[in-house]
């Protein structure tokens, strides 16, 4: 869900509501476009950086004494969205007051341990881009860049291709993953404005794949920028499988 | 360890005390296994015992293997397949099966693996000679044939009414139809006319949507999200989001949102039927199928 339309003739007096079937001669008016990345009531801009830190700072907290091991599938969702939505803990706690901040706190570790991993293997693959390298570390890496490790399984038995391909795939990812953290200190500077926040939030993060953290080319460096299909990934979830919950 | 066709070339007594011997270990093993608290007990106790219930249980399959293999000759000497090797693993199978059922009190071991070899065996051959046959039709279909043979007796111009068979077999008239004339198998790639210019598989029907379809219904969802999802309210737009994954989350059940929301599952049934009558009023149908169309 990206954009939502609220229309200024939700509101209709008598009178319009006793000619609504009738034809109208009032000009349309453009419908204003909120968007809405998340299921949560919020700012509806991602958490920058600094504020994924101070995030999970206050789970911490919240967590006092509990034992942060747990956690279910639905607290990654709970999670991811509230970071996409902008959501402090507190927030995400008034309008969910059955999430449990420790369950939050175990989903993001173990998120941001897995991603370490994959981002570990790429950097290995970047710095030694021999197939040995390559097909030790390249299931790894393909949980957050399963394009580009796709597009060097074509060369990895052709060492000269295989290293030539990494170097530009390394460059690629460099400038994309800079580009991004680009759009990042944009959204940072501009949270005082929701409106602008909320466009720049907007290229960061769409749910049609269409944002910046959704780039085949970009290396998430954070659990906040995981998008559902490196999420998927990461967590081994069945992505093909369209199921309704019953 | 006794050898691999020792069940054959033994006496039948010594073959039966083997099995009660061994049936024996494997039992006292898994009751101290059982006695255990895995909780308290060392870690390397549970795993000791649990490797040597392997070793009991693997000892029993090859003491059986001899039973196995003269099963498989039973039930697969009709069958066109040479090669044995399917037919002894699926034997095996049945074995695993039987030893883990298995229940003393009930008799000797070889006739207690007698069913579950034959039910295994019997399903490989049917996967491999019969594949369009079901696995009860296929253990009537020897019996089915002998009376259809015995109702044509020399006469082999007479065809035997499936009613006559059923009666004579005690089967049902349809069994005798699926038996005698079972579904053909035909694969996609071959030709399905004489010019040879068109698969069979060109001729079915295909259920993906065309690309108009995948744009209109793109159009409506969207429609959807803009229109109908505007008229709810937060807590029900986070039921309807979660419920179908609108945010490109996996979708998840009423008890999970239920937990989220510090609600009872029937809660959040009432709201998502809230929720979803709001985006099905009238109004709103009709901005979505407006906006869908793109006007």
């Amino acid at each position: 869900m990206s954009t939502r339309i609220i229309e200024p003739t939700q509101r209709r007096s008598s009178s319009t509501r006793a000619v609504a079937g009738a034809r109208t001669t009032r000009p349309t008016v453009p419908p204003v476009q909120v968007e809405v990345a998340s299921p949560w009531s919020g700012r509806q801009a991602p958490c920058t950086d600094a504020e994924e830190l101070a995030f999970v700072a206050e789970l911490e907290v919240l967590s006092g004494d509990h034992d942060v091991e747990q956690f279910e599938r639905r607290d990654v969702t709970v999670l991811i969205t509230a970071l996409r939505c902008g959501l402090t803990p507190d927030e995400l706690l008034a309008q969910a007051p059955g999430v449990k901040p420790h369950h939050l706190l175990a989903a993001h570790r173990e998120l941001e341990g897995r991603r370490l991993l994959a981002e570990h293997a790429w950097r290995t693959i970047a710095l030694d881009p021999s197939p040995l390298a390559f097909e030790t570390f390249a299931p790894c890496a393909a949980e957050l860049l399963p394009a580009v490790v796709s597009q060097l399984v074509t060369v990895m038995h052709d060492t000269p291709r295989l290293v030539a391909a990494t170097e530009d795939a390394v460059e690629q990812v460099t400038r994309t993953t800079r580009r991004v953290q680009m759009l990042e200190r944009r959204l940072a500077e501009s949270l005082g404005d929701p409106h602008r926040s909320r466009e720049i939030g907007t290229l960061l993060y769409d749910v049609r794949g269409q944002g910046a953290w959704s780039l085949p080319t970009y290396l998430p460096p954070r659990v906040g920028t995981l998008v559902p299909l490196r999420l998927a990934a990461l967590l081994g979830d069945d992505i093909t499988a369209v199921r309704r919950a019953s | 360890m006794a050898g691999a066709d020792s069940s054959m070339a033994m006496a039948p007594d010594d073959f039966v005390d083997g099995n009660s011997a061994l049936f024996q270990r494997r039992r006292e093993l898994q009751r101290q296994l059982a006695e255990l608290d895995e909780e308290i007990a060392d870690q390397r106790t549970v795993n000791r015992l649990r490797r040597q219930v392997e070793d009991v249980t693997s000892e029993i399959v090859q003491f059986n293997l001899g039973l196995v293999r003269s099963y498989c000759r039973r039930f697969t000497a009709n069958s066109s397949r040479e090669d044995s090797a399917d037919f002894e693993a699926a034997g095996l199978l049945g074995l695993m099966r039987a030893i883990d059922s298995f229940d003393p009190s009930q008799g000797r071991f070889g006739h207690w693996a007698f069913k579950p070899i034959q039910r295994e065996v019997l399903r490989a051959v049917r996967d491999a000679d019969h594949p369009n046959v079901n696995l009860g039709d296929f253990e009537r279909r020897p019996e089915i044939l002998r009376a259809f043979r015995h109702l044509q007796g020399d006469d082999d111009r007479y065809t035997p009414s499936h009613a006559e068979v059923a009666a004579v077999v005690g089967a049902t008239i349809d069994q005798v139809r699926r038996v005698l004339n079972p579904p053909r198998l035909e694969s996609v790639d071959q030709m399905a006319s004489e010019q040879h210019d068109a698969t069979l598989g060109d001729t079915i029907e295909s259920h993906t949507p065309g690309p108009e379809s995948v744009v209109v219904s793109t159009m409506m969802l969207s429609a959807l999200r803009t229109h109908g999802l505007a008229a709810l309210d937060s807590r029900e737009l986070f039921v309807i989001v979660r419920r179908f994954g609108l945010d490109g989350e996996p979708p998840e059940k009423l008890a999970g949102i239920g937990e989220t929301l510090g609600l009872s599952r029937e809660a959040v049934r009432q709201i998502e039927a809230k929720a979803v009558a709001k985006i099905q009023h009238p109004m709103v149908l009709r901005k979505v199928q407006r906006h869908g169309r793109g006007s």
